[in-house]
């Protein structure tokens, strides 16, 4: 292969890498009691093609991994529970409605209709306050929590046929405890 | 055997890896299924994910398949190439001829096909009349919904407009609030008009035209839009083909405090064919911009079923250059293996190859020479162990017959055809003078150069192959004369070729000075008689003479006279018999000249014509006997002895015949009667002088034969004549 092939090649990989890549932020955990509620916004996530894609009829999703780890400070951390959150939308031409659904884990948690782009990607990249995750009992409040999650947006193609998953960076959360048992 | 079994247990190994593969491909689709319709997508999106999957997972198989067969192979090829096992060469070049033979049309039919399917789908894609079309029919169509819409909100607000008089606070407003919406349902042609506070529902009419049942519910979320934005417009799908027939559009009067808002809800059937044909036009353009969005998905897809056919095609060129080289290669193996084994000596070895076709007739024949070199070699081996004892025995009848030449008082000197000497014993050393290193390995010519060798030295070429030749040959050897017999015989193999000759001599001399001590004895005690007998008369007649003369007889006169007569007889016997020695003594040497054998023949056998009554007297010479280089004279002497002897012999009726030929470059004369024959015991003494059978004569006849033979060279023997009689036969060099 001629060195301005691999370059190309190279090139290619590069540019495909550099276009706007989704990521997470404002990535906020609330705890009531001992439910993780999350707040989020998706950046870059609903790209041009998904867009298309969505506006051609295709029912096309949003997946958020979220993990509950327990922080060490100097050793690798626990995983402790996991959930995946998933907000969908399908459009309908005919009536020029987009319904959104969002999912946990294949549980539907809520579902709207809005007519315009503004508000499908709101819709499918802001969570505000969604309860995902309730910790056991057993978790002590010494333990130092913490939630890791990023977004899967869909898959692309390298080379005509080596699918890519199109993911945000994990994005961690701010560190937390369970509260403290009060006195009776 | 074992070749085969592991060839069987590895297809089964690969049918097991196979169906392991296949099986694999099912759950991993099964779980990805799942997986899609646990996603609520629709059927369509799931197939197409589930083959785009399938062919996926398929094509990385064969990759890894190929990638691990060629990767495994050549690393094998390498290896065999470097520990130079042979077929290593030829497998590494069939498979690459194989695979690069291949690969340019594969790839070339990959890259055109890829180029094809591309260029088609881009076309299809971007085809500009399809693109126009469906996207001036959705333009048209959401045009229509929006001109309905825009057209239900005027009116909406021509409604809320005449409800301006309406007291809404008012709880008897309802028969007045139905007139005017009865009257703007007539006017402006709706299919129904509803009045909310809010989103609260005060009243509502329905046209008997719109075919509506109930009026419909618009829905707090259509209300609440309408209450926040101003305005409204919905379309409803509600018929089973997806057309919106029902539109309905919601207007809010403005926001005025202490009062409440009241929103006006009014709706428009369209038409079905009309509402169907928009929503085809929509539903169209909308599944060609789902088809743009999978573009890249359908083109992985056929991309991936290139690619899958592109790689079995190359899998299996792959496979079959390695089974073909394989194929070829393993017999070759196991030949080559053979060719080690029985180069080794191991000649049971039978070579086993899977082979149907040309290798197996080379197989087959590498195994029948095998097992014929081994029955060669088992012969080979009986041969062996009979030429050894062969050789064995030949060896101790060599030592046998060296040890017998060595103690044997003849000499015995063999040469080969060149004439080089190969065996010599002591005896010929002896008798030669000679050492052994003088002899033996050198030409005969040259180790018997000397003058009184060479006589010996000539007798192998004079003698004739195949024949046998016998000499008595006088040599001066060491300052001593030797009487020696050498007797020429030419060997012969077993197939009749000539191995060389072989010289028996044996020393004569003391046994012929033994003979000629006797002869002259005998010659003495002869002569001695011969003179006593005319000694006797003598004596006789002079001892009468004297006693008459002493007696004074009177006839004194006539006995002196008869007594002197007497004397004188036999005194003139006595000369006669010394002259006859005296002319034996001084027998002259041979003066040869060119003979003229049959008038030699003839002028001697004219002497005995008639001679004695009863006997033939005969001859003949052959032409190649006609002429010959001798001393005529004493030739003919020679033939005169013997003819006289031969006469006396035959008693009549007989025959004397005198036969002249040639043979062997010798002149051979052969005098035979029919005679009674001469006793073995006077045989030995026949050529001794004075040696006679007759009784009569000075016996000096044959002595004089021998000795004119011998000066000429050659040789005498009598033999017997058959049935009966003798036979002297002279042979005389002719040259």
């Amino acid at each position: 292969m001629r060195p301005r092939t691999i370059l190309a090649l190279a090139l290619l990989l590069v540019a495909q890498k550099a276009a706007a890549e989704p990521r997470i932020e404002r990535f906020q955990v609330a705890l009531q009691q001992r439910d993780l509620l999350i707040s989020l916004e998706l950046v870059d996530g609903i790209s041009a093609d998904l867009l298309d894609r969505i506006q051609a009829g295709l029912p096309t999703g949003i997946l958020y991994r979220i993990r509950l780890y327990r922080d060490h400070q100097r050793w690798l951390d626990d995983r402790l529970d996991s959930v995946d959150l998933e907000t969908v939308a399908m459009y309908n031409a005919v009536t020029g409605e987009y319904l959104v659904n969002t999912k946990l884990e294949g549980k539907l948690l809520e579902s709207r209709l809005v007519r315009d782009t503004e508000e499908l990607v709101a819709a499918l990249t802001r969570l505000e306050g969604i309860h995902v995750l309730t910790l056991d009992e057993e978790i002590p409040h010494e333990w130092r929590l913490l939630l890791r999650t990023r977004a899967e947006v869909g898959t692309r193609t390298v080379l005509a046929f080596i699918p890519q998953r199109i993911a945000s960076p994990w994005t961690r959360s701010r560190k937390f405890r369970v509260p403290a048992p009060t006195e009776p | 055997m074992d070749l085969r079994r592991s060839i069987r247990k590895r297809r089964k190994d690969s049918r097991w890896i196979v169906a392991g593969l296949a099986v694999l491909l099912l759950v991993l689709t099964l779980l990805y299924s799942l997986l899609l319709r646990g996603r609520d997508l629709p059927e369509e999106l799931v197939d197409n994910q589930l083959l785009l999957f399938v062919l996926w997972y398929i094509n990385v198989v064969l990759i890894l398949a190929i990638g691990f067969t060629l990767v495994r192979n050549l690393f094998k090829l390498a290896l065999e190439r470097r520990h130079r096992l042979l077929g290593s060469k030829f497998k590494t070049k069939l498979v690459l001829t194989y695979v690069g033979l291949s690969l340019i049309p594969v790839i070339l039919l990959f890259a055109y096909g890829s180029r094809l399917l591309q260029g088609w789908m881009d076309r299809w894609f971007d085809e500009p009349a399809i693109r126009r079309v469906a996207d001036h029919g959705f333009v048209v169509a959401q045009e229509l919904h929006r001109r309905v819409e825009v057209d239900l909100k005027r009116d909406g607000g021509h409604v809320l407009q005449a409800l301006k008089t309406v007291d809404f606070y008012d709880p008897r407003r309802g028969p007045q609030l139905d007139r005017i919406l009865q009257r703007q349902l007539l006017q402006l042609d709706l299919a129904f008009i509803a009045v909310y506070e809010g989103t609260d529902f005060v009243h509502g009419v329905l046209s008997p035209q719109a075919g509506l049942r109930d009026l419909p519910d618009p829905g707090r979320r259509f209300l609440a839009e309408a209450l926040q934005n101003g305005s409204a417009a919905r379309r409803l799908a509600d018929t089973p083909d997806g057309a919106a027939r029902l539109v309905m559009a919601g207007i809010a009067a403005p926001l005025a405090d202490g009062t409440r808002r009241p929103v006006v809800v009014v709706g428009e059937v369209l038409d079905s064919v009309v509402a169907s044909r928009a929503a085809e036009l929509i539903q169209t353009r909308q599944r060609l911009a789902r088809l743009d969005a999978q573009r890249d998905d359908i083109r992985a897809g056929f991309f991936l079923l290139f690619l899958m056919v592109t790689l079995i095609l190359l899998l299996a060129v792959t496979w079959v250059g390695l089974y073909l080289a394989r194929r070829v290669t393993q017999p070759i193996e196991a030949l080559a293996e053979g060719t080690r084994r029985v180069a080794e000596g191991d000649l049971s070895y039978r070579v086993e190859a899977p082979a149907d076709d040309e290798l197996k007739v080379l197989v087959d024949s590498f195994n029948t020479m095998t097992g014929d070199l081994a029955r060669k070699e088992a012969q080979l081996e009986e041969s062996h162990q009979e030429l050894m004892a062969t050789n064995k025995r030949l060896g101790e009848e060599r030592a046998l017959l060296a040890a017998v030449l060595q103690s044997s008082a003849a000499g015995v000197v063999s040469v080969d055809p060149e004439g080089r000497v190969l065996t010599c014993n002591g005896a010929a050393l002896q008798m030669l003078r000679q050492a052994d290193g003088e002899l033996v390995g050198r030409v005969i010519s040259e180790a018997w150069s000397d003058g009184e060798r060479a006589k010996l030295a000539e007798l192998f070429i004079a003698s004739s192959p195949g024949g046998r030749l016998v000499r008595t040959v006088r040599l001066v050897l060491g300052g001593e004369w030797r009487i020696l017999e050498a007797q020429v015989t030419t060997m012969r193999t077993r197939d009749g070729e000539v191995a060389g000759q072989v010289m028996v001599v044996d020393d004569l001399t003391d046994l012929i000075n033994a003979q000629q001590m006797a002869a002259w004895n005998e010659a003495a005690r002869r002569v001695a008689h011969e003179i006593k007998n005319p000694l006797t008369p003598i004596k006789l007649t002079a001892e009468r003479l004297l006693r008459k003369h002493r007696q004074g007889d009177a006839d004194l006169g006539a006995a002196l006279e008869e007594g002197v007569e007497i004397i004188v007889r036999e005194v003139e016997t006595m000369q006669a018999m010394v002259d006859e020695f005296s002319r034996f003594a001084r027998m002259p040497r041979p003066q040869p000249s060119e003979v003229d054998m049959p008038r030699l023949l003839r002028d001697t056998l004219h002497l005995y014509e008639e001679l004695k009554s009863g006997v033939e007297v005969g001859g003949s010479v052959t032409e190649e006997a006609s002429h010959a280089w001798l001393d005529g004279e004493q030739i003919k002497r020679v033939l005169i002895n013997l003819l006289d002897n031969a006469v006396a012999a035959v008693e009549p009726p007989g025959e004397v015949a005198v036969t002249v030929d040639h043979e062997n470059g010798h002149l051979r004369i052969r005098v035979s009667d029919t005679g009674a024959g001469i006793p073995a015991e006077a045989r030995a003494k026949l050529f001794l002088p004075h040696f006679s059978t007759k009784g009569r004569g000075t016996g000096l006849g044959l002595s004089i034969v021998h000795r004119i033979v011998t000066e000429h060279h050659g040789t005498l023997r009598v033999e017997e004549n058959r049935p009966h009689g003798t036979v002297f036969t002279i042979e005389l060099p002719q040259g």
